[in-house]
């Protein structure tokens, strides 16, 4: 196995072969996205687009990104919104997150609610239109889209775990399905439940990490679209098995915004899509469609 | 007595001697451009090593050299650079395969706990 740091996380790659080549490929998918998609870095493409005053002619990393970010955006009826930059921004998230560092006395100035439907794709030109109070944050399905690029460069079975956004190919050393297990919510050195994934990606979404103080206040980073605010959800977590990493992450989002009710209706439309969620005030958490079960915790 | 008439037709533009000169000339001109192409225009471009030749650079009449790399200078000699945020000072052996992996992570190697196991949580 083996490690590095990269969009302030750690990123952990099992391989076969060559372990060592195949890492430094990943660490510089990672470098490269990172220089590209980061909100924090002001020399970044997407910092650029998000000062940018008028048509921005983006790369065709960015735009294709900006494009699949839309469908999810039309796929969850908006509460997967990659505009909650400005929301996040307001809350003071405005630099890569440590414990304490975005704690502050009071809240800024509240911005005016912001849409990415409201941001201008122009597909023959390759450009941006982005009205001046939106402002983009990438972040998660930008990991996503990373790990899913990163694994092309596995050679044959293999897991690179981003974070907890994690892609497993193939099958695991012991010639069965990769173990993921699922962190408690409620205690992170407790595994809530272990599953089996193979040729899939697993995401999780969760207040109880990034939280920090704003006056009286803790907050945490999955702002919901509809009050630009952070969610109030009956959920503590919610995991996601998916195709894609990209698809997972932004799943287990949109389910956790949701709720446990609608959170699960909306995941049972999804065809090999599965989930595990767990709902806040200690209930036993509850699974949703295609999920190997392999250990459940005792409540 | 017996008369033909032939309709006249309108003689072409040139008599087939001059269209013959003009489609030699034309496939003369073709191929002389062709050649000159593959020989200074359309050969495979050059690798960074060629294009970079890490050869001293040229000195004045003095015998100071114009030019340098910024590492070959002696560390108290050389001047401070304020880059941009992203930007770095390319290497003379590999101008620009060092630049751009210069901020990859490294990774290392690391013992598993479990091997075979993910952990999965909020990122």
């Amino acid at each position: 196995m083996f490690t590095f740091r990269a969009m302030n996380t750690d990123v952990e790659l099992t391989a076969s072969g060559d372990e060592g080549a195949i890492a430094a490929r990943v660490a510089a998918t990672f470098a490269e996205a990172e220089r590209r998609f980061s909100r924090f870095r002001e020399e970044s493409e997407l910092s650029a687009l998000n000062r940018a005053d008028g048509p921005f002619v983006a790369s065709a990393e960015l735009f294709d990104l900006l494009t699949r970010a839309r469908a999810y955006v039309e796929m969850t009826d908006g509460l997967f919104d990659p505009a909650v930059g400005g929301a996040l921004s307001t809350l003071g998230y405005d630099r890569s997150f440590a414990d304490g560092a975005l704690d502050r006395e009071r809240a800024r100035e509240p911005v005016p609610a912001a849409r990415f439907l409201d941001v201008m794709l122009d597909h023959q030109a390759r450009t941006v239109l982005r009205p001046r109070h939106v402002h983009i944050d990438l972040g998660g399905i930008a990991k996503g889209s990373t790990v899913d690029r990163a694994v092309h460069h596995l050679s044959g079975p293999g897991a690179i775990d981003a974070g907890g956004d994690a892609f497993m190919r193939g099958l695991a050393p012991a010639g069965d399905g990769w173990l993921v297990e699922i962190e408690d919510p409620a205690n992170a050195s407790r595994t809530i439940a272990t599953v089996a994934v193979s040729d899939a990606a697993v995401a999780t979404s969760s207040g109880n990490r990034r939280r920090w103080r704003v006056a009286d206040t803790v907050v945490h980073h999955l702002i919901d679209p509809r009050t630009q605010a952070p969610s109030a959800t009956d959920l503590l977590q919610a995991t996601v098995i998916a195709p894609s990493t990209e698809m997972a992450d932004v799943l287990a989002k949109t389910a956790f915004l949701l709720g446990a009710r609608e959170g699960r209706r909306f995941l049972e439309r999804r065809p090999g899509v599965g989930a595990v969620l767990v709902p806040r005030g200690g209930g036993a958490p509850f699974f949703i469609g295609e999920v190997d079960v392999r250990e459940v915790a005792d409540a | 007595m017996i008369v033909t008439t032939t309709t006249e037709r309108p003689s072409a533009t040139h008599p087939p001697a001059a269209r013959n000169l003009r489609l030699y000339l034309i496939a003369f001109l073709a191929t002389a451009y062709l050649l000159a192409w593959w020989l200074f225009g359309g050969r495979t471009p050059a690798s960074h090593s060629d294009r970079f030749p890490a050869e001293p650079a040229p000195e004045t009449s003095a015998g100071a050299r114009v030019a340098a790399w910024y590492h070959d200078i002696p560390p108290s000699q050389r001047p401070a650079v304020d880059l941009p945020a992203g930007w770095h000072i390319a290497d003379r052996t590999a101008p620009a395969s060092r630049v751009i992996r210069r901020d990859a992570p490294v990774p290392v190697r690391a013992s598993p706990a479990r091997a075979g196991r993910i952990r999965t949580r909020s990122s």
